[in-house]
């Protein structure tokens, strides 16, 4: 297991679970509608 | 060697998609966490919560939804308002430019998509102007066109004015749709997490940042009021229509009609509140046509639970000419509390 778990393993499981996060929360995602007053 | 490495490779992308796996689950427990808090998970998209099956299917039994346009959604606090009620779930489905003809389609498709269950057992209609006469229509309307790109079984069909089955093609594709657009969902899972899962932050962010707005039903009561006069000038610019609908009050008759019709064989219990108008709204831009309108509008809902608040809010207690700020939401929804209750 610990020869499995290697830092660049450990690093790329890492960066990958932030990386979804940032994605699929924060990338721009189309708006269908927008209200501007009236 | 090369055999070696590429094992190295396939190991490696292996964890890489474990992460994504875990990435994606982390965000949609932390958003569904947020849900079952009673969070907003939509703010300035509100329509797309239609979507959230978790938030309907077999929860009818016990909700009291408070439905209207911008105006309902800013005007009635359901916090608030559950707060007033020890058994009820209330549950604020207000969206912009909501009208009498698309809130009957939502209806149908709460029962087609996800059962008679999701039927609520009290609805409380805020009715205004726009509502009633059905501006914007159901053609110009975002809001059938807009829900049809994601929805996943039904959609909303504009022309026959009624809820349809999806081809499975669409189905997959308008899935797929939903699938990418969470991106509002989960920003409202992780500011829900911000402000109640870290202990010693929450409250500075609570205090300090907007995050507790984006989890609000409101879009206006964290800002200032705006120019009553300039306001008025705008509309008039953009031309919407008066209050009184003329001819279309047979037309909106059968769209009650309907309405009723739909809550009788489900049980479910109906209010209709005419929602707080500014006297600039009522006299300057509606005019003589808000006489009209109100006149009608008492005649229309003689044989239902009806109350007027056309003019219980002053002038003072509006965002806007229409949209309720934070103190005359609150003193609105006292009101329609006690209405419910007291009936």
């Amino acid at each position: 297991m610990k020869h499995f778990l290697t830092r660049r393993r450990l690093l790329a499981f890492a960066w990958t679970v932030l990386l979804t996060i940032l994605l699929l929360a924060f990338s721009q995602s189309s708006v269908d509608f927008v209200y501007r007053g009236f | 060697m090369a055999s070696e490495r590429a094992r190295a490779l396939a190991a490696t992308a292996c964890v890489a998609l474990v992460g994504l796996v875990l990435g994606t689950v982390l965000l949609e427990g932390l958003a569904r966490n947020a849900e079952a808090a009673g969070a907003n998970m939509w703010i300035t998209e509100e329509w797309l919560q239609l979507l959230d099956r978790g938030r309907f299917e077999g929860q009818g039994d016990g909700r009291l939804v408070l439905t209207g346009s911008s105006e309902g959604r800013e005007g009635f606090l359901e916090v608030r308002m559950a707060d007033a009620f020890e058994d009820r779930d209330v549950f604020n489905l207000s969206y912009s430019n909501n009208t009498l003809p698309t809130f009957n389609l939502v209806l149908e498709y709460l029962e087609a998509e996800y059962g008679a269950g999701s039927v609520p057992s009290e609805i409380v209609v805020g009715v205004s102007p726009w509502f009633l006469v059905g501006d914007p229509t159901l053609e110009d309307s975002y809001f059938p066109r807009t829900l049809n790109r994601y929805t996943p079984n039904f959609r909303f069909d504009v022309r026959d004015t009624t809820v349809v089955a999806k081809p499975l093609s669409s189905r997959l594709v308008s899935r797929y749709r939903h699938r990418a657009h969470q991106g509002r969902r989960y920003r409202a899972g992780l500011a829900h997490f911000a402000l109640t899962g870290l202990p010693g932050i929450g409250g500075i962010l609570e205090e300090r940042t907007l995050l507790p707005v984006m989890l609000g039903r409101a879009n206006y009561h964290h800002m200032d009021p705006m120019s009553k006069d300039d306001q008025l000038a705008q509309l008039r610019g953009v031309g919407r229509s008066g209050a009184d609908p003329g001819p279309d009050r047979v037309a909106i008759a059968g769209q009650l009609d309907r309405l009723v019709r739909f809550a009788d064989r489900h049980g479910s219990e109906l209010y209709f509140v005419d929602l707080p108008q500014s006297s600039v709204m009522r006299r300057d831009y509606f005019g003589s046509s808000y006489d009209e309108y109100r006149a009608w509008v008492s005649g229309l809902f003689a044989g239902e639970r009806f109350l007027d608040l056309s003019d219980y809010l002053t002038d003072d207690e509006f965002y806007d000419l229409v949209h309720p700020t934070r103190s005359g939401a609150e003193r609105l929804s006292d009101r329609v509390a006690a209405f419910v209750r007291d009936r």
